[in-house]
Order: C-alpha cells, then sequence, then structure tokens
C-alpha cells in the first residue's frame, strides 16, 4: 500500500536533526565563537581538526540534519503563521535543504579522501 | 429540519491570544538561526578546503562584530532549542516498562539533560585537547 | 454572613436568526465565595436574561458539557470560581476553534465525526462470546492507557489547539489521545486499523507539539504526549510500507 504522506520521513530527518542540534549545537557554537582554545580559528589548527575522518563527517552530517530541521520547522511556521498551503512551498524548504545537504555531503567526502 | 446558520472566528492572529503560544514560536524561530548556522558552517568547511586565502576570509567575518554578535545568538538559539527539546523529549518515547519498574518521563527528561552534559564536556575536552 | 459581592460577567452573545456578528454583553451578578462560573451563568439566565445559552448537566467535572473560555482560558466552568476573578470582570466565550451555534453553545459535529473515524472502542483479535470468560489484564497492563482513558470529550483541548484551528481536517487532541488509548489496551487488535487514519497529515502529523492540549485537560490526560509518543510508530510504518511496496511517494 502506498504511504498517505511524505511527512514521516521528514519528520524523522526533522527530529535527528534537532536531537543532534540540541546534544552537540551549543558547545560547538562556544567552541567556535569564543573562540575555544584561543587558537582554535587558526587554519593550521583546523586543518589538523578536519584531518580526522570522524570529525569531517560529524560536520557534514550536522551540516544536513540541520539544514532539514529548520526547513520542516520553518516549513510548518510559515503554515502557522498563515501562509496559505502551496505545493512550491515545501519543495523550496525541503529542496533547498537537499541542495544543501548534497554540497555539504561533497564537501565532507573531499576531506574524508584527503 | 433547517440547517443552523453557524459562525466561525477567525485564526488571524491567533498567537495574540495566549503567551505559550509566543513561546510555541519562539521555540520553532530558533530554527531559522540554526539553518543559518549550518550554512556558515557549509562556508567555513568549504573554505577550509580551499586554502588559507579563502578561510582567511571566513574568520575574518565570524570574528567581525556582526560575526560575533551571530555567534551569541546562535548560542541563545541552540540553547533555548536543547532545553525545549529536551523538556519535550519524553512526550515521543514510548513507556518502558522494565519488570515491574516503570521509567518516568521524569527520568527520561533527566537522563537526557545528562547525556547534554556529556556530549558538551566531550566536545569541549576533546577541542582543548585537539585544537590547541 | 456579608452581603453578596458583586461581580461583572461579560458574555458573548449571538443569536444567528438576529445577529450577524456576536457581541459581548454585561452582566452583574451578586455571588458568593462558593458560586461557580457555571453558577453565575444560571443566575444570569434565571434573573437576568433567559435568552443566555449555554450547555451544563453534571456541575461536577465529570459529563464535560460546560467547557467554555473565562478570560482566555479553556475550562470547565463548573470548576472555575468567581471568587477567583473578583473585582476584575469575568468574560465568558464558546470553546475556541469551534462554529457557534447559540450565544456560548458550540457545534461539536466536526470533533463527533473525527472521533468515530479512529475506532474508538476495543477491536478484539477474535470475537468472544460470553462463554469465553471475560477478557483478562494485569494491573500493569491497565497502567499502559488508564491515563487517556479518563477523557470526558469536554473538548478543552481543541479549544487550546491551534493547529486545529488552523487545519480543519486536523483529528485533534482528543481523538488522537482516544486512538492511543485503544492502542495502548493490551485486550485490542485494532492498530493497523487505525494507523491507516493516524498516519497521516491529518493524524498524528498535523500535531506540531505546541502542548497547550495538555495543559488545560481537567482530567489529567496528556494529548500531547499520546499524540506524539504514535509518530516514531506511524514512520516506522511508513518506512515498512515503502520497503513492502518498494514504490517511493508523493508529495
Amino acid at each position: 500500500m502506498r504511504p498517505r504522506s511524505p511527512e514521516p520521513l521528514f519528520w524523522t530527518l526533522f527530529g535527528a536533526g534537532g536531537m543532534l542540534a540540541a546534544l552537540v549545537g551549543p558547545a560547538l557554537v562556544l567552541i567556535l565563537g569564543l573562540p575555544f582554545p584561543p587558537g582554535a580559528l587558526e587554519y593550521a589548527t583546523l586543518r589538523g581538526a578536519m584531518g580526522h575522518p570522524l570529525v569531517a563527517l560529524g560536520l557534514g552530517v550536522s551540516v544536513g540534519l540541520w539544514l532539514f530541521h529548520a526547513a520542516h520547522r520553518i516549513l510548518h511556521t510559515l503554515y502557522d503563521l498563515g501562509v496559505p498551503h502551496a505545493p512550491w512551498l515545501p519543495r523550496v524548504c525541503y529542496g533547498g535543504a537537499t541542495a544543501g545537504t548534497l554540497a555539504a555531503l561533497g564537501v565532507t567526502l573531499a576531506w574524508v579522501l584527503q | 429540519m433547517t440547517a443552523l446558520r453557524t459562525h466561525t472566528r477567525s485564526m488571524k492572529g491567533w498567537w495574540r491570544r495566549h503567551p505559550a503560544y509566543r513561546q510555541y514560536l519562539l521555540r520553532e524561530a530558533t530554527s531559522v538561526v540554526i539553518g543559518l548556522y549550518a550554512l556558515c558552517l557549509l562556508w567555513g568547511m568549504t573554505a577550509l578546503l580551499l586554502g588559507p586565502g579563502a578561510h582567511d576570509v571566513w574568520r575574518a567575518c565570524v570574528q567581525s562584530l556582526p560575526g560575533r554578535a551571530f555567534h551569541l545568538l546562535a548560542l541563545a538559539a541552540f540553547s533555548w532549542h536543547a532545553w525545549t527539546w529536551f523538556r519535550l523529549l519524553p512526550l515521543t518515547v514510548a513507556p518502558l516498562r522494565l519488570g515491574r519498574y516503570r521509567i518516568t518521563q521524569t527520568l527520561v527528561h533527566r537522563a537526557a539533560l545528562g547525556a547534554w552534559a556529556l556530549a558538551s564536556a566531550a566536545l569541549l575536552v576533546a577541542a582543548a585537547g585537539g585544537l590547541r | 454572613m456579608s452581603d453578596p459581592r458583586i461581580i461583572v460577567m461579560e458574555c458573548l452573545r449571538y443569536h444567528p436568526e438576529r445577529d450577524t456578528e456576536p457581541y459581548h454583553q454585561r452582566f452583574e451578578v451578586p455571588f458568593t465565595p462558593e458560586m461557580s462560573v457555571l453558577e453565575g451563568l444560571q443566575y444570569i439566565k434565571d434573573h437576568l436574561d433567559g435568552s443566555l445559552t449555554f450547555r451544563w448537566s453534571c456541575r461536577m467535572a465529570v459529563c464535560g458539557n460546560c467547557g467554555c473560555m473565562v478570560n482566555g482560558e479553556p475550562v470547565l466552568s463548573c470548576q472555575t470560581f468567581l471568587r477567583d476573578y473578583h473585582p476584575e470582570c469575568v468574560r465568558v466565550e464558546p470553546l475556541d476553534h469551534f462554529p457557534i451555534q447559540r450565544d456560548l453553545a458550540v457545534d461539536p459535529a466536526d470533533f463527533l465525526d473525527k472521533l468515530q473515524q479512529v475506532a474508538p472502542y476495543l477491536i478484539p483479535a477474535q470475537d468472544r462470546i460470553p462463554e469465553d470468560g471475560p477478557y483478562r489484564q494485569t494491573p500493569e497492563q491497565m497502567q499502559d492507557y488508564l491515563d487517556t482513558s479518563a477523557c470526558i470529550n469536554c473538548l478543552l483541548c481543541y479549544a487550546a489547539c491551534p493547529q486545529y484551528g488552523l487545519k480543519a481536517d486536523f483529528l485533534g487532541p482528543a481523538v488522537l489521545a482516544l486512538a492511543h488509548r485503544y492502542n495502548a489496551d493490551s485486550r485490542d487488535a485494532g492498530r493497523a486499523r487505525r494507523m491507516e487514519v493516524m498516519n497521516g497529515d491529518a493524524g498524528v502529523w498535523g500535531c506540531t507539539l505546541v502542548g497547550r492540549c495538555s495543559e488545560v485537560c481537567p482530567k489529567g490526560v496528556d494529548p500531547a504526549g499520546a499524540i506524539n509518543r504514535n509518530k516514531p510508530a506511524a514512520a516506522l510504518d511508513t518506512l515498512r510500507r515503502l520497503l513492502q511496496s518498494g514504490r517511493t511517494c508523493t508529495p
């Protein structure tokens, strides 16, 4: 039987992104924003960190899932604010998230292969 | 029987009716900042890949006054997101039972907050060790 | 005993044969400390304006008939007391998000129609006759659904749910909580049938977890929890269907 709605798939991505954003988001913003430790944003330091495949993979996955998290919430908030349901609206939201995720995966792949 | 004429009220400006609705919209609005932060990270990852020149541009932007203000906003948004996320998490977890012992919503909430603290500490320690 | 104090009750009025738009009418009601908002309305009907229309039955928070908005909060008017509002005025309006039939009475037809869609009754795996004896259940199994079974269909959660007001086809908090109540019952085997309705945009996916439904419930039911506990199950159901059919879904 056909699924009645694609919503469960987007909700799963939204949930995964939300969970990841809640667990590591604040700490990551602290590290890059302060920065912590003070030399964290140096070119050599960051290149060294990204050389570890897990760091590159973690960041790539985070970027993709956070984009889907944002796309899902923004779409539903627009509906909540009274924006009429139109087929192009979810296409723009989830299409944008898909494009950003593909770009993030591409960059991640380049890092991992280096 | 003739159909009764009824009056349907408008939903216009429904969030003005209760503070809880505005808190809900604030919670949803954190996603805009989270999305923008993901793009900032994507830009940083790409710039770092391209070389020192591109990375310097990204770093200058991050450390500029607007960049710092954005990071402050991002910290607030991520923190508020995390706080509300873990508060609502027990609602999505099916009730668990270990024999006669029931895992309560409070327990799930506390475990989630603990996991948040643990993950944050691990990340900061790793940064302190690996990024120096 | 001191003289009864006076409180101003501002009621929404709407008589479809007479009014094009609802309006508010002020009544000065003498009240004593034990008087509920419902008793204030009854005073108005008996002494000030016999045409004021509102529903009530049990006066003890069991029947779920007397729900209305009091100063913007969905409450049962029988367990809301005038003394808590004095000296401010009390604004009494029909439950939000429902069509107004007359004054404080709303049309619940949409809710009743949606309630039927989720088959809110036990669907046993095998039919039994009285000779088979009763369905047996342990106290632990009963705990799985007992909270949600306290629902009295008072519709306060619908008046607290902006998604129900925004989306005409959304099944809403109480209907989905009751569907969960039967799904969670060990004697029931109707989960797959209810999933047809629950796993849809009008079902659990219509909920964005505003969470007010659980705050206003007078019976301690947690509709927000009942709905959202079904989201992972519904997502798994979709995944299973995708794998079985091998077809992609169309938005």
